[in-house]
């Protein structure tokens, strides 16, 4: 019954218009930026590594496909939690609010099989917008731009990946990228549980993340035993695959904590749908 | 579908013990009691802020009782919720549906979520039922009201249910959709042997199809037990169409019938006599001057319903 709920749920997401408001932001976004790299990337790169240039000569071209699709992430990972937010943040609210959860409700199929369908479908959806960010990332840019060597600024200073090396580092990232992003799917659902209106749970999303972000960022000393544990710190963690050696250990707490998230935010909402009285 | 069990007649679909709904500090339902045989129509009354939407809410566990117990074909909802809720079909309050998807598209999407085998054939198939064969493949956002409460009724018989609970299935329908939704409720209940639960404000409606009645107010059950007995054991009414009402009133008042009259919402006199009363009465009004166009002898539900309730509340 649960991957009958799942498709159902697909079903929904499928043809309701707003699940394509990401897609469409993301090309358009995407489209700016390569069009703005295509027209003026020189100065771009010149500008990014204005500090390294009394010490270091470049010879050829550092602006690539691959440089520009890791620009994309850089820019885009930040936006994607809204976009996801936007579809995930209505799965539970959004029928209470419609009067159709009434209808999935008295069906003969547990509460628990329901939500965890919707937990299921924030997890397909999540990563078919990552892995369209990711066409749009790794397979147009270098269509475009061409491929070549990676150079990446990092607190080390400049880092340059072999050409042959950066597609598989753009997996591994996108699977860290995956993570945190259903991290965020995870916490709208899981707030869609307790609302019955739709934007309730987005804006609660984005104030989560922006709190958190805050703390994280923040130099005050009461929160630093608190930052390793916010999802927010572990939002960027797929950059680190572009580093050389890479931090795997970090990359795994990341993972683990991030995984720790999505357990307690599902068991939440579990808990809470469980015993939710429908009114609506 | 699974095979099932046919239920026995007579035997309980519904029973509630001492059912207790409390929101915070307000009580909703107060510890209500009442039984559903199968084979049944019964007719669930009260007025607004009585519990009924409550109570059916909690007979297709939407929400939680916060006391009692509730036994669905002899199983409750704590142990056996996807067994009940297999046998149940509902419409609670308005037909919603996904308005970005057809009339088929729900359906199905319903059926599949009923565990139905042949989702697609099953929905045309009560589509035709509930008379929309033609409007499978149109948005929901383009159907009327009416066209909606058809499709409402539609998904709640998807799955075949034995008991069909539905909460005020009339409203917003003209005339015509009134009497073909009473002429689903019978054929469900006659022809394909369902017990009903029907919570309505159309009081003729009910009238027309119920076997059963539970009035509720204020939380608590206020009586229950077969409509026609309950309906026969109510005074008879007669109402009187006479020229000059209020004066007619005046005068019987004072009169051999003093409190036995009332003027109706629509300035007619009715009064509750025995059958052998009304020839006496007809001459009294007409030897006074009065003229009297009609006389109508009625046990109707709204009559009784009224009665009932004003009685009920002046006890409290």
């Amino acid at each position: 019954m649960w991957w009958i709920a799942l498709r159902n749920e697909s079903v929904k997401i499928l043809a309701k218009p707003r699940s394509y408001l990401g897609f469409l932001a993301i090309t358009l976004l995407v489209g700016v930026i390569l069009l703005a790299l295509a027209l003026d990337g020189k100065s771009y790169i010149e500008f990014v590594t204005s500090s390294l240039q009394q010490s270091l000569t470049v010879e050829g071209s550092m602006l690539n496909g691959y440089l520009v699709g890791f620009i994309v992430l850089q820019m885009l990972v930040v936006h994607l939690p809204l976009l996801v937010a936007l579809v995930t943040g209505d799965l539970v609210s959004g029928e209470a609010a419609m009067g159709t959860l009434r209808n999935l409700l008295t069906r003969p199929l547990s509460r628990k099989g329901l939500l965890l369908s919707k937990y299921g479908a924030a997890a397909v959806y999540t990563l078919v917008l990552l892995l369209w960010l990711g066409i749009m990332a790794v397979l147009v840019s270098p269509w475009i731009f061409g491929v070549g060597d990676l150079a990446v600024l990092s607190n080390e200073g400049l880092q340059i990946l072999p050409s042959e090396e950066v597609l598989p580092r753009f997996l591994q990232a996108f699977v860290v990228a995956f993570a945190a992003l259903y991290t965020v799917a995870c916490l709208s659902v899981t707030l869609s549980c307790f609302a019955d209106n739709s934007i309730g749970p987005i804006v609660g999303t984005m104030a989560t993340i922006m709190v958190f972000t805050l703390i994280g960022t923040l130099d005050v000393a009461l929160f630093d035993q608190v930052r390793p544990f916010l999802f927010t710190t572990h939002m960027a963690a797929w950059r680190s695959l572009f580093l050389d050696p890479v931090p795997w250990g970090d990359i795994l707490f990341s993972m683990v904590l991030l995984g720790a998230h999505w357990v307690l935010l599902i068991g939440i909402g579990l808990w809470t749908f469980e015993r939710k009285d429908i009114l609506t | 579908m699974s095979p099932r069990t046919l239920i026995p007649p007579d035997s309980t679909v519904v029973k509630a013990v001492d059912l207790v709904k409390d929101y915070g500090a307000f009580r909703a339902v107060d510890g209500l009691n009442f039984e559903l045989k199968a084979g049944g129509v019964m007719g669930f009354l009260g007025p607004n802020g009585a519990g009924k939407s409550t109570t059916l809410r909690m007979l297709v566990d939407l929400i939680r009782p916060s006391r009692g117990e509730l036994f669905l074909f002899g199983l409750n909802y704590r142990s056996h919720r996807q067994q009940i809720l297999a046998r149940i079909g509902c419409l609670i309050e308005k037909p919603d549906f996904y308005k970005y998807l057809s009339a088929l598209q729900n359906l199905e999407l319903l059926a599949r979520a009923s565990g139905v085998k042949e989702p697609r054939l099953r929905s045309l198939e009560l589509m035709d039922f509930v008379g929309l064969n033609g409007r499978e493949n149109d948005k929901v956002s383009s159907f009327s009201h009416g066209m909606r409460q058809r499709l409402g009724l539609a998904q709640c018989l998807l799955h075949d249910p034995d008991l069909v609970v539905l909460d005020e299935p009339g409203t917003g329908l003209d005339p015509q959709g009134l009497i073909d939704m009473r002429e689903m409720i019978l054929n469900l209940n006659r022809e394909q042997g369902k017990t009903i639960l029907l919570s309505s404000h159309h009081l003729s409606e009910v009238e027309a199809v119920a076997t059963d009645l539970v009035v509720v107010d204020r939380g608590r059950c206020v009586v229950q037990g077969s409509a026609k007995a309950l309906l026969s054991q109510s005074e008879r009414q007669i109402r009187i169409t006479v020229g000059r009402a209020t004066e007619a009133l005046t005068l019987l008042n004072a009169g051999p019938w003093a409190g036995g009259g009332r003027l109706n919402d629509r300035g007619e006199l009715t009064m509750a006599l025995g059958r052998e009363e009304v020839p006496a009465a007809v001459q009294f009004l007409t030897q006074n001057g009065f003229e009297v166009y009609a006389i109508e002898s009625r046990q109707k539900l709204e009559d009784y319903y009224m009665n009932l309730l004003n009685h009920h509340q002046t006890e409290r």
